[in-house]
C-alpha cells in the first residue's frame, strides 16, 4: 500500500512539472511575442503555484466536477468580476499604452490556463491539444516575423513532447507511468538542449541543400505547367517562370525577396508592404564583366519610379524620345567601352544594366545577355555632349523637370525643417567632377550624410500603418533599410530643387576577375539625380550602402557615414534655362528663416534617437477575444460531453467487471424510462453480478455492455425524430 | 501504429517544406526535431523492448465439456520503465473440428500485465492456442521489435461420462474363456490338436498319437477374460460424436473403476488407417483422449467396422462399438 502511495506521489509530481513547463512555457511565448513586459520571477512562481494547485484538484476523484462548479461559479459572478478584474485587465490588452502584465493579470490568466492545461495533462493525457493551447496564440507573431523567447518555447516544447512520448503508456499504471513520465521529460530537456547547441541560431542561413531542394522543387512544378501558363510569379523566396524563355525586355520594380516581399506592379512600388525583411541567399543571377579594374561594386538598374503618393511610388508617362539611358555614356568618348553578360538564374525578360550604357536597351532578352557600357562616372573623364545626343539631351531635360520635381505638399512641411539642418553638415563633392555638378552632387552627398544620422539601419522595420505617410512613418521610427533611405533621399533632393527619382536594382560585388554572384540579398534601392547635359546619376542613400547584409560592408568608397563614392559630376546649370517649377515643388526657405517659423516643423531635425527603443505596435488581438467568446459555449458543452463519455468509458472498462455490469443494468433502467422493453439477459447478468459469489467473466461484461446498446438502438428507433435527437445528446448517460 | 507512422510521416514533410520554403530559424530547428525524435523514443524504449518476456499459460490442462477454459498470455519486463505497447495474433485451433479463431491483442504499457481469453468447450476438442506476430513497439509507435513467442498451450476438452455412475458393462465381458496358454508344459486344462513344428516333444500326448496314429500334442488351456475394445467412428456431426464420446467415457470410467484395462480403437476418417490406444490407467486414458481428439472428425469418412480387428493370437477380444445412437454394438 505504501508503495501504492508512493507511486501515485510520484505521478502527481510528474505531471506537475509537465504542467509547469507547458503552463511557463507557453506564457513566456505569448508574453514575450507580443511585447508585453513581465518579470520572470513573478511568473514561474504564479505559474508553480497554479500548477500545483490544478494537478491536485485534478488527481482528486471528483477534480473534474470541482472545476466546472468552479466555472459555474465564476460565470455566476461574471458582472462583478469583468467590473473589478476582467475588464482593466482586457484594457490593458487592448490599449496601445502600458504593455505590463501586472501580477492580478499573471494570476489570473495563469490560473484558467492551468485549469486547462492540468485537465489534459492528468485526465485526458492529449498532447496534440496541450501543444495547440499553447502554440496558437503565438502563432500570429510567428507568421509575421516575431520570434517568442526561445527558452519558453523549448520549454512548452518539452511538456508536450513528454505527454506525446507517453502517450501509449498506461494511466492506469501509476507505477510505470510516473517512470516513463520524468525519464521522457528529462529526455526531452536533454534533447532540445543539445538540439540547440548543434543547431546555433546566431547567424543561421538557410543551408544551401535547402535552396537547391526548393528550387528543383519549384522548377519541377512549374515545368509541369510550362506552356499552359505564361506567368511570371514572385512571391517571397518563390520565384517561377512559367512560359516563354523571352520576352520583352521589362524594367520591373524588384520585388524584394524575403518573406514579406514588397509587391510587384508594373512601374509600380507598394510602399505598404515594406516590412520586416529576410533573405533566403538565393542567387538571382551572375554577373560577368571584361572591365579594366573590376573590383568593387556596381549598380544593375532595375526600374525607376516618379511620383511619390504617400505609399507609393508610381511612374511617369514614358519619355517618347530615344532612350536617355546613352547620354550619360556620350560624354565620356575616350573611355574603352566595356561588356557585362548577365546570367539570370530564373526569371528570363528582366532587365537589369549597368550604368553608362553604349548600347541601346535590348527589347527583349532571356535568361542571358551582354551589353556594352562605359565604366567610370563624370569624375574620370567628361566631354560636352555633341550632336543627336545634345538635343536629346535638351528634349529630355524638359521632361525630367516636368515629372521629377514633385513632393506632396504634405510631406513638404515634415523635411522643412531637415533642409536648415543639413546646410550646417555640408560635404564635398569629388573634385575631379565638373565643377557644374559639384554643387549637385555635394548636396546629394549631404543628404545621404544626415539621413545616416537621422535613422538606423534596420531589416526588421516594421510596415507602416493603413493611411499612414511612409516618410512619416520612417522618421518616427528613426529605422529601415533602402527603401526607407531612398525614398526620404530623393524627396529631400526634390525639396532642393534637384530632379531626383527613386530607382531600384541589385548591387554586383565584382570580384578581381569581373565576377559577381548576385543574391536576393544584393536587392537595393537608391536615389538619382539629374546632372544637366550628363544624364541620371546614382546616389547612394542607405548608410553603408546596406543592402540586407550588415550595414557598412560595402568593398569601394564607402565612407563611415556610408557616403557611396558616386563620382559626382558638374552639371552645366544655364542662365538662359531656369529649372521648370510645378506647383508642388517646394518653395525655396529664406536662408534667416527661424526654425519656430517652420509651419509644422520642429526647428532643427530632431536628434536622431540612437538609444531609445522604439516599442513594436501592439498586435491587435480582438479577433482572439472575438474567437473564443464565439467558442466559449460550445467548447463547454463539448467539454462536458466528452467528460460523460469518459465516464461512460471507464464504467464499462472498469477492472471490477461485476461493478460495470451493475453499471450497465443502472444505465437500462433509465433506459426504460424512454420506452425500453425488460430484458432477460441483462435481468440475469446484473442478478450474478450482484448477488452471486462468481466474478463475471470477460465475454459476460462484453455481452452485457453490446446488449445495452442494442436496446439503445432498438429504443432510439422506435421514438420519434425530436426525441430520438435528444437521445443522442443523452447518450453518454445511457 | 500505421497510423501513428502516417501522422509522422505528414508531420516531417510539413516540417521539410517548412525548411525549404522558410528562411527562418524555427522552421529549420523544427525539421531537426521532427527528424530526430524518434530516435529519442527509441532510446527511451529500447531498454524495456529487449527485456520484455511473455508467457502462454492456459487456465487448465483439461476441462470437461461446456466448462469454462481459457488462456492467459502474460508479460513480463525487468526494466526501469515498462514496454509501450505489446501487439500479437492469436490462434485458437480446434484440432478435431478443423476451425480456427484469430483474435488481435495489444498488451504491455506496465511492467506486468497480462490478457485472458475463453476457448469455445461446447464440444470435444482439443483446443490448441498459438501466439504469433508477437512484436513490441517503441513509445512513439513507430518502430517494432518482435519478440520470441511462447510455445503453444493446449486445453483438452473432454467428454462428460454419460450417467453419473459408471455405465454397466455388458454380460458377456466379465467372463472368463479359455484361452491357450502358450509354451506352457503344464496344467490341468488342455485341448488336443495335430503336431505344429516347433511344438516341444514334452507336450506330446503319445496315447491319444497311438490312436490316430499322428502326433497330438496337448494345449493347455487357461481362463482370462476378454479384452475390451471399444472402437468408434471417428466421423459425424459434432453432436453426435460428443455422445458417443461421453459413452465412451463412460466405459472408460467403469473399466478403469474395475482396473480393467481396455483398448480404444478407430480409423483415421481421411486415410482410414486403424488408431489403436491401449489404455490401463488415467494417464493412458488422457493420452489416449489427446490422441482421439487431434484427430480431424469430418461429416463423412472411413469407419472401423470397414477394417477387420486384428487380434493376437492368443487374445480374446469383446468388441464394443460405440455409436451416438441408443445401441451400442457388441461382438
Amino acid at each position: 500500500m505504501r508503495r501504492k502511495h508512493l507511486d501515485g506521489l510520484l505521478l502527481h509530481l510528474g505531471n506537475a512539472l509537465v504542467t509547469l513547463a507547458l503552463l511557463f512555457g507557453g506564457l513566456e511565448a505569448f508574453l514575450s511575442a507580443h511585447a508585453y513586459g513581465y518579470s520572470r520571477g513573478e511568473l514561474l512562481a504564479v505559474c508553480a503555484l497554479a500548477s500545483v494547485l490544478a494537478v491536485g484538484l485534478y488527481a482528486w476523484r471528483h477534480g473534474g466536477w470541482a472545476v466546472l462548479g468552479l466555472l459555474a461559479v465564476l460565470t455566476l459572478a461574471r458582472d462583478p468580476l469583468w467590473e473589478k478584474l476582467l475588464e482593466p485587465a482586457a484594457d490593458m490588452f487592448r490599449s496601445a499604452g502600458t504593455r505590463r502584465a501586472g501580477l492580478p493579470l499573471l494570476i489570473l490568466t495563469a490560473g484558467v490556463l492551468a485549469l486547462l492545461l492540468g485537465w489534459l495533462v492528468v485526465r485526458a493525457r492529449c498532447w496534440y491539444l496541450c501543444a495547440l493551447v499553447v502554440t496558437l496564440p503565438v502563432l500570429p507573431p510567428i507568421m509575421e516575423g516575431v520570434l517568442p523567447e526561445w527558452t519558453a518555447l523549448l520549454l512548452s516544447a518539452a511538456g508536450w513532447g513528454t505527454l506525446l512520448l507517453t502517450a501509449l503508456f498506461d494511466k492506469r499504471d501509476p507505477a510505470g507511468l510516473w517512470r516513463a513520465q520524468l525519464a521522457s521529460l528529462a529526455g526531452m530537456g536533454v534533447f532540445l538542449a543539445l538540439l540547440t547547441a548543434a543547431l546555433p541560431r546566431e547567424g543561421y542561413l538557410r543551408p544551401d541543400w535547402a535552396t537547391n531542394a526548393r528550387d528543383k522543387l519549384v522548377s519541377a512544378a512549374a515545368g509541369g505547367f510550362s506552356g499552359v501558363l505564361d506567368w511570371d510569379l514572385q512571391a517571397g523566396d518563390l520565384i517561377l517562370d512559367i512560359g516563354q524563355t523571352e520576352r520583352p525586355a521589362l524594367r520591373p520594380v524588384v520585388s524584394f525577396g524575403g518573406s514579406a516581399g514588397a509587391a510587384v506592379e508594373n512601374g509600380r512600388v507598394d510602399l505598404r508592404s515594406a516590412g520586416p525583411r529576410a533573405y533566403s541567399q538565393r542567387q538571382i543571377m551572375t554577373v560577368e564583366t571584361d572591365q579594366p579594374d573590376p573590383a568593387g561594386t556596381a549598380f544593375l538598374f532595375g526600374g525607376s519610379a516618379a511620383f511619390y503618393t504617400g505609399e507609393s511610388w508610381e511612374d511617369a508617362e514614358p519619355y517618347t524620345g530615344a532612350s536617355p539611358d546613352l547620354l550619360p555614356a556620350g560624354t565620356a568618348p575616350d573611355v574603352p567601352p566595356a561588356t557585362m553578360t548577365i546570367s539570370l538564374r530564373t526569371g528570363g525578360g528582366n532587365l537589369f544594366t549597368p550604368y553608362r550604357l553604349d548600347q541601346e536597351p535590348p527589347a527583349s532578352v532571356g535568361k542571358q545577355y551582354t551589353l556594352s557600357y562605359r565604366p567610370g562616372g563624370p569624375e574620370d573623364g567628361f566631354a560636352p555632349l555633341e550632336g543627336p545626343l545634345s538635343e536629346l539631351a535638351a528634349d529630355y531635360r524638359s521632361y525630367v523637370y516636368a515629372n521629377y520635381l514633385s513632393v506632396p505638399t504634405g510631406i513638404q512641411t515634415l523635411l522643412w525643417p531637415m533642409l536648415g539642418a543639413m546646410e550646417r553638415m555640408p560635404v564635398e563633392a569629388d573634385p575631379r567632377l565638373p565643377e557644374d555638378y559639384r554643387e549637385a552632387v555635394a548636396a546629394a552627398l549631404t543628404t545621404a550624410h544626415y539621413l545616416s544620422g537621422l535613422a538606423e539601419y534596420d531589416l526588421d522595420a516594421p510596415a507602416m500603418e493603413p493611411g499612414e505617410d511612409f516618410v512619416e512613418h520612417f522618421l518616427d521610427a528613426r529605422r529601415g533599410y533602402c527603401v526607407h533611405f531612398a525614398t526620404t533621399g530623393v524627396l529631400l533632393l526634390r525639396m532642393q530643387n534637384i530632379p531626383a527619382r527613386y530607382a531600384s536594382g541589385y548591387l554586383a560585388h565584382l570580384d578581381g576577375s569581373g565576377r559577381a554572384a548576385v543574391l536576393d540579398s544584393n536587392a537595393h534601392a537608391w536615389a538619382e539625380i539629374y546632372l544637366d547635359g550628363y544624364g541620371w546619376y546614382p546616389v547612394e542613400m542607405t548608410p553603408g550602402g546596406g543592402t540586407g547584409s550588415a550595414a557598412g560592408q560595402e568593398e569601394d568608397g564607402a565612407g563611415e557615414d556610408g557616403q557611396e563614392a558616386a563620382r559626382p559630376p558638374q552639371t552645366a546649370q544655364s542662365p538662359q534655362q531656369p529649372p521648370q517649377q510645378t506647383t508642388q515643388r517646394p518653395e525655396a526657405p529664406p536662408p534667416d528663416r527661424s526654425p519656430a517659423e517652420t509651419p509644422g516643423g520642429s526647428g532643427d531635425a530632431a536628434p536622431p534617437r540612437g538609444d531609445a527603443e522604439t516599442p513594436r505596435e501592439p498586435l491587435d488581438l480582438t479577433w482572439l477575444w472575438r474567437t473564443l467568446e464565439v467558442l466559449a459555449l460550445p467548447a463547454a458543452l463539448a467539454g462536458l460531453y466528452g467528460l460523460a463519455l469518459a465516464r461512460r468509458r471507464r464504467s464499462r472498462e472498469d477492472g471490477d467487471r461485476n461493478r460495470s455490469v451493475i453499471r450497465a443494468y443502472g444505465r437500462y433502467r433509465r433506459l426504460t424510462a424512454w420506452g425500453c422493453g425488460e430484458d432477460e439477459l441483462l435481468e440475469t447478468l446484473a442478478r450474478k453480478a450482484r448477488f452471486s459469489q462468481h466474478t463475471l467473466t470477460e465475454e459476460e461484461r462484453a455481452a452485457a455492455w453490446e446488449r445495452l446498446e442494442v436496446l439503445r438502438r432498438e429504443t432510439a428507433g422506435a421514438l420519434p425524430a425530436w426525441k430520438r435527437w435528444v437521445l443522442v445528446l443523452l447518450r453518454p448517460a445511457l | 501504429m500505421w497510423s501513428r507512422r502516417l501522422l509522422y510521416l505528414l508531420a516531417l514533410t510539413a516540417a521539410l517544406m517548412g525548411q525549404l520554403f522558410d528562411v527562418g530559424y524555427l522552421f529549420h530547428f523544427l525539421f531537426f526535431a521532427a527528424a530526430c525524435l524518434p530516435l529519442l523514443g527509441l532510446a527511451l524504449s529500447l531498454p524495456a523492448m529487449v527485456r520484455c518476456r511473455v508467457r502462454l499459460v492456459p487456465s487448465a490442462r483439461q476441462v470437461e465439456r461446456g466448462a469454462e477454459a481459457g488462456w492467459t498470455l502474460r508479460l513480463e519486463c525487468r526494466s526501469p520503465l515498462p514496454p509501450a505497447r505489446i501487439a500479437c495474433r492469436i490462434r485458437v485451433r480446434d484440432r478435431m473440428g478443423g476451425g480456427e479463431r484469430v483474435r488481435r491483442l495489444t498488451m504491455g504499457r506496465a511492467f506486468r500485465d497480462e490478457r485472458s481469453w475463453a476457448g469455445e468447450t461446447g464440444h470435444c476438442a482439443l483446443l490448441e492456442c498459438r501466439v504469433d506476430r508477437l512484436r513490441v513497439c517503441d513509445c512513439l509507435g513507430l518502430f517494432v521489435l518482435p519478440l520470441k513467442a511462447p510455445p503453444p498451450a493446449q486445453v483438452l476438452v473432454v467428454p462428460r461420462p454419460e450417467s453419473p455412475g459408471p455405465l454397466r458393462l455388458p454380460e458377456g465381458l466379465g467372463t472368463p474363456r479359455p484361452v491357450p496358454r502358450g509354451k506352457s508344459v503344464s496344467g490341468e486344462d488342455y485341448e488336443l490338436r495335430p503336431f505344429r513344428e516347433g511344438d516341444s516333444l514334452r507336450t506330446v500326448h503319445w496315447k491319444m498319437t497311438a490312436k490316430r496314429d499322428e502326433l497330438v500334442t496337448r494345449e493347455l488351456l487357461e481362463d482370462r477374460r476378454p479384452l475390451p475394445v471399444l472402437t468408434l467412428d471417428h466421423f459425424g456431426p459434432r453432436e453426435t460424436l460428443d455422445r458417443a464420446l461421453d459413452r465412451l467415457a463412460g466405459y472408460a470410467r467403469a473399466l478403469l473403476g474395475e482396473d480393467r484395462p481396455f483398448q480404444v480403437r478407430w480409423a483415421h476418417p481421411g486415410t482410414g488407417a486403424a488408431r489403436c490406444c491401449d489404455v490401463a490407467g488415467g494417464q493412458d486414458w488422457t493420452a489416449c483422449l489427446t490422441a482421439l481428439l487431434s484427430d480431424p472428425a469430418p461429416l463423412q469418412g472411413a469407419s472401423v467396422l470397414d477394417r477387420p480387428l486384428t487380434v493376437d493370437q492368443d487374445q480374446v477380444l469383446h468388441r464394443i462399438h460405440i455409436t451416438g445412437e441408443e445401441a451400442d454394438h457388441e461382438t
